[in-house]
């Protein structure tokens, strides 16, 4: 039976691309933040080169004030919400290699993912804190495959497990699957 | 019954699924011994173990690795082999 694990990262609002640059901002023309209910307090994850930034002011539809800009345009954003969580199973069996790493400040999980066609898939699942020491990152890693291991050993109905949390206080901050 | 082992890469975790593993390859290259998992006819996305230097004994005890996880004795679905940095065999690279 095909086990599936369900990550809980926080709640995505609103996705789009930078158009623009322009100090401590973010601007995307052709986005509706207020629209979409963005607001202070909320996060912008950017994708295109994986690194967090608060918000600090809701300017426009268009355009966000965040703590530490540093977007290029094209790159491409997701916006969170803190308070919130959303869905983001992943199914065991696809599962062929997890590894996790610190790629610009952040620490994530990476999960490499089985599919039959010539473009591989990868589900990324970042955590918001850095784990510098090689140490932290193996107690991270350890604890994400004894969940799955849990998963694998219980029958659970429908097969399916939801974890929110990681040791050192780690939390799922934002998952997605991309091509490699 | 999906299965995991773990593998050890310069001191960090690694763990890769070794359930639906399709082939195994060893291979001796420019001074690497090697061993390819494949998990799909077109080789993607598969991964291969290296050991620097020639003589390694990492692609025998991989394998026997691989199959003693999957063996109905072992009854956890993650498996932990002794394959750590700095003894034989090892691990030095994956690409």
């Amino acid at each position: 039976m095909a086990g599936y694990i369900d990550f809980k990262p926080k709640k995505q609002i609103a996705t789009g691309t930078v158009t623009s640059t322009s100090s401590s901002q973010l601007i995307a023309a052709g986005s509706a933040f207020i629209s979409q209910g963005v607001e202070v307090g909320d996060v912008v994850f950017n994708i295109s080169s994986p690194e967090f930034f608060p918000i600090t002011n809701v300017v426009s539809e268009t355009v966000l004030d965040v703590d530490g800009s540093s977007f290029t345009s094209s790159n491409a954003f997701s916006i969170l919400k803190l308070s919130e969580t959303e869905s983001f199973p992943v199914q065991i069996d696809s599962i062929t290699r997890v590894q996790v790493s610190n790629i610009q400040g952040e620490t994530m999980v990476s999960l490499t993912l089985r599919i039959d066609t010539a473009v591989n898939a990868r589900a990324l699942i970042v955590l918001k804190n850095s784990l510098a020491t090689v140490s932290e990152r193996n107690a991270i890693i350890d604890q994400f495959m004894a969940d799955i291991n849990e998963t694998l050993i219980s029958s659970y109905n429908p097969s399916a497990r939801v974890v929110s949390s990681l040791p050192l206080s780690n939390e799922y901050m934002f998952g997605h699957v991309t091509t490699v | 019954m999906t299965k995991f082992m773990k593998i050890e890469v310069n001191g960090s975790y690694e763990y890769f699924n070794t359930s639906n593993i399709l082939a195994t390859e060893k291979a001796y290259i420019n001074g690497v011994t090697q061993v390819e998992i494949m998990y799909s006819s077109i080789k993607n996305p598969g991964f291969k173990l290296q050991e620097f230097g020639t003589s390694g004994k990492s692609p025998d005890y991989i394998v026997e690795a691989i199959m003693a996880s999957n063996s109905t004795s072992h009854t956890s679905n993650v498996y932990i082999p002794e394959l750590k940095q700095g003894s034989q065999p090892r691990i030095d690279n994956i690409v």
